[in-house]
C-alpha cells in the first residue's frame, strides 16, 4: 500500500433533509487510481462533492483526512489549495471571465506554480496542444458555448496545469466521442505518470477504464460502499451488473431500519 | 467662459418605467456646439482621427446621407442632434460590395481636449468589415467626448464592431450607435466600458431583413463614483431574425449603473428569437444597480427570453471557483480583472490594445498590465 493520501472514516453525510452517504470508509494512497462504480443516484457524485467541501452537503459524522490533515471542516478553496481537484460532470459556465484570465488566476493562487508570464503562456499553449484545444478557446469565456467534450478537455487542462495531489473525476467520460475520450484518457494517464497523481474516478460505465491502470475498484449502492476489490472487479461488474449488490444492500437496509429505534435514522428513507 | 447646455433625454428606452426610479433617461451637461467646434480648433493635435484602408473609401462630409441619418440610435434625438451639430469630424465610409476589409475602420477619440465624432459606415452586399471605436483621454482633464456611429449593413454582409471607452475619471463620454441589418446580414458587437466619470452608451439595432442577426456583449467596470448609463434596443422586424445580448460587469465603491435592454419583436417577424442575459457582480455596499429589461412582443410565433444574475455569482459559479481555490472575495476580483483582460484579449488593433492595457495599468497597476501584455499576444497581425 502506498503512503496514505486520503482517508475517509465512517463518513455519513447528505443534504439538510436527507442522508445520502452512510458510514463510508475509503483510503487512497499516493499515486493510486481508484474507481468508484455504481448505478445512477447511489451517492457517487455526492461523495466527490463532500470530499471537495461543497457546502450543499453536511457531514453528520465521520472524518476526512487529506495529506495528514483533518479537512472535514475546511472550506472548498482551502481543500483545493491543499491539492484536491474535482473535475465536474457538467462544468459550470462563467460568462464574462476569459479562460486565460481564469487559468492565470488559479495558477497564481498556488506559490508552487509561480512562473513568469512568458512561461505561463508557453505552458498553457503546450497543454492546449496536448489536449487538442484550439488556442482561440483561451480568449473565450470560461465554458460558455463550449460543447460537452470541449468542457471536459478544459477540465483536463486545469488538472494538468494545477497538478493536484488528488483528482476526483466525476463521470469525466460521459458525453465524449471516441476521439475526445482518447484525449481525456491520455490526459489522465499523463497526470498520474508525470505528477504521481492519485485519482478517484467516478463512473457507471467501463469505457474509460480501458485506458486507465486501476489499483482498486469500489462499488457503491444506496450510499454504502458495498464491495472493494482490484481491477478484476470491473470485469465482474461488466458481466453481472449491479443488481446483486443492490439486492444485498436493500436487504441490509431493511434489516437496519427494522432494528432502528423509531425515527432514529434517515437511512430508512432509502 | 464655457457655455454649457443640458441634454435632458439621453438613452431613452422604448418602454419606460416610473420616473421616480430615475431609470428612464440620463441628463448630460455638455458644451454648446459652437463652443465644442471653437475649442477643437484651438487644440494643437487632432483629438479625433478616422481611418479606413483600401478598398474602402473615406470622405469628410458636412452631413451623412439620409439613408444613414434615418437609422435609429440608442442615445436618442437630444444626443443625436447635439453630436451632429458639434461634430469636429463627420466621416462617411463606404465598403464596396463583395469585399473583405482586411484592416478595421477606426474612429479614434483621444487626447486631452473635446472630441466629437459622427461617423457613417455603409457596408455593401456580401462585404465584411470591422469597425473600432476607441475613446481614451488623459486622466487629468475635465472635458467631454462623444461618438455617434451609424452603420448600414447590406444584404448578406457582416460587421464586427469593437467599442472601448477608457476615459479616466474626470471625463464624460457619450457613445451612440445605430445599426440597420438587411436580409441575411449579421453584426457582432463587443462593448467595453472601463472607465469614465459619466458614460452614456446607447445602441439601437434594426434587424429589418429576414434572417438578419445580432450578437452583442457589453462588459463594464464601474468604480469610485462613476456612472454608467446603458441603453440597448434591438428591433426585430424581419422573419427568422436572431438576437443574443450578454451584458456583464462589476460595480464597486460608490458606482452607479443603469441598464435598459429592450428586445422589440415587431409584428411580422415570425420565427424570430431574442435573448438577453445580464450578470452583475456588486462588489461594494454603496453601489447602485438599476436594470430595466423589456421584451416587447407583437407577433405570436416568436421567442423572447431574459435572464439575470444580479448581486453576485450564482451559487454554482461560486462553488466552481471555490473548488479551484478562490474565496468569494477573490472570485469577485477575478470578475473585475476579467472585464479588463477581455478588452486586451479581443482588441482588434494595436491602438485598442494599448488603450486597454493603459486602462488595466490605471485600475490594477503597472505590473499587472505588463504581465497581461506578455501573456496575451495580439490577435491582429498588423501594425498601425
Amino acid at each position: 500500500m502506498a503512503e496514505e493520501l486520503l482517508t475517509i472514516s465512517d463518513l455519513t453525510a447528505g443534504t439538510e433533509d436527507k442522508t445520502i452517504l452512510h458510514d463510508v470508509n475509503l483510503t487512497i494512497g499516493r499515486g493510486e487510481s481508484h474507481v468508484l462504480m455504481g448505478p445512477n443516484g447511489t451517492g457517487k457524485s455526492t461523495l466527490g462533492h463532500v470530499i471537495m467541501g461543497d457546502p450543499v452537503y453536511k457531514v453528520a459524522s465521520g472524518k476526512i483526512v487529506f495529506d495528514g490533515e483533518d479537512i472535514t471542516e475546511k472550506t472548498a478553496d482551502k481543500r483545493s489549495l491543499a491539492g484536491i481537484f474535482l473535475s465536474y460532470q457538467a462544468p459550470v459556465e462563467v460568462p464574462g471571465v476569459p479562460l486565460y484570465t481564469f487559468l492565470r488566476t488559479i495558477s497564481q493562487m498556488r506559490p508552487e506554480l509561480k512562473m513568469t508570464p512568458k512561461n505561463f503562456r508557453k505552458r498553457v499553449s503546450e497543454l492546449a496542444a496536448q489536449l487538442s484545444i484550439d488556442e482561440e478557446f483561451l480568449g473565450r469565456d470560461l465554458n460558455v458555448g463550449f460543447s460537452g467534450g470541449e468542457k471536459k478537455k478544459i477540465e483536463m487542462l486545469q488538472l494538468l496545469l494545477l497538478q493536484p495531489k488528488l483528482a476526483i473525476l466525476d463521470e469525466t467520460d460521459s458525453g465524449l466521442d471516441v476521439d475526445a475520450l482518447s484525449v481525456v484518457s491520455r490526459a489522465i494517464s499523463s497526470y498520474m505518470s508525470d505528477y504521481n497523481g492519485s485519482i478517484l474516478l467516478i463512473t457507471h460505465n467501463t469505457r474509460i477504464l480501458e485506458h486507465v491502470d486501476v489499483d482498486k475498484t469500489h462499488v457503491m449502492t444506496h450510499g454504502h460502499i458495498v464491495e472493494t476489490g482490484d481491477a478484476s472487479l470491473i470485469a465482474t461488474i461488466e458481466q453481472q451488473g449491479f443488481e446483486s449488490y443492490e439486492k444485498e444492500a436493500a436487504a441490509e437496509l431493511a434489516d437496519e431500519a427494522e432494528g432502528a429505534p423509531e425515527g432514529a435514522d434517515a437511512v430508512a428513507e432509502h | 467662459m464655457t457655455e454649457f447646455q443640458t441634454l435632458e433625454h439621453v438613452n431613452v428606452p422604448p418602454a419606460q418605467t416610473w420616473n421616480y426610479l430615475h431609470t428612464n433617461v440620463i441628463a448630460m451637461k455638455v458644451p454648446a456646439p459652437d463652443q465644442v467646434r471653437a475649442e477643437y480648433m484651438e487644440q494643437t493635435s487632432p483629438a479625433v482621427t478616422c481611418f479606413a484602408a483600401c478598398p474602402a473609401s473615406i470622405d469628410a462630409v458636412e452631413q451623412l446621407p439620409e439613408e444613414l441619418l434615418a437609422i435609429e440610435t440608442g442615445v436618442g434625438d437630444d444626443a443625436n442632434e447635439w453630436i451632429a451639430a458639434s461634430a469636429t469630424e463627420t466621416t462617411l465610409v463606404n465598403v464596396p460590395a463583395g469585399t473583405n476589409l482586411e484592416r478595421p475602420i477606426v474612429v479614434d477619440l483621444s487626447g486631452d481636449g473635446v472630441a466629437v465624432a459622427h461617423t457613417g459606415v455603409s457596408i455593401g452586399k456580401g462585404a465584411r468589415a470591422t469597425i473600432v471605436v476607441i475613446a481614451s483621454a488623459s486622466h487629468k482633464v475635465e472635458t467631454v467626448s462623444a461618438s455617434l456611429l451609424r452603420v448600414l449593413i447590406e444584404e448578406d454582409a457582416h460587421a464586427d464592431i469593437f467599442e472601448l471607452v477608457a476615459m479616466g475619471n474626470p471625463k464624460q463620454h457619450i457613445e451612440g450607435v445605430g445599426i440597420e441589418c438587411r436580409k441575411d446580414a449579421s453584426v457582432n458587437i463587443q462593448q467595453y466600458a472601463l472607465s469614465a466619470q459619466t458614460s452614456a452608451v446607447g445602441l439601437a439595432a434594426n434587424l429589418v431583413g429576414d434572417r438578419s442577426s445580432l450578437t452583442l456583449s457589453l462588459h463594464y467596470l464601474v468604480g469610485s463614483q462613476q456612472t454608467l448609463d446603458c441603453n440597448h434596443i434591438v428591433r426585430q422586424r424581419g422573419r427568422n431574425t436572431r438576437c443574443v445580448i450578454d451584458e456583464s460587469g462589476v460595480l464597486s465603491d460608490k458606482a452607479t449603473k443603469t441598464l435598459k435592454a429592450t428586445i422589440d419583436l415587431i409584428r411580422g417577424c415570425k420565427g424570430s428569437k431574442g435573448r438577453e442575459q445580464e450578470t452583475v457582480v456588486l462588489a461594494g455596499d454603496d453601489v447602485v444597480n438599476k436594470t430595466l429589461p423589456v421584451i416587447l412582443c407583437d407577433e405570436e410565433e416568436v421567442q423572447g427570453d431574459h435572464g439575470a444574475t444580479i448581486g453576485s455569482m450564482s451559487a454554482e459559479q461560486l462553488q466552481y471557483l471555490r473548488n479551484r481555490g478562490l474565496t468569494e472575495e477573490q472570485a469577485e476580483d477575478l470578475f473585475r480583472h476579467a472585464v479588463a483582460d477581455g478588452a486586451v484579449i479581443h482588441a482588434p488593433t494595436p491602438k485598442a490594445r494599448k488603450v486597454a492595457l493603459q486602462a488595466v495599468a490605471q485600475i490594477f497597476g503597472k505590473d499587472i498590465a505588463e504581465d497581461l501584455a506578455e501573456i496575451v499576444q495580439p490577435s491582429f497581425g498588423f501594425d498601425e
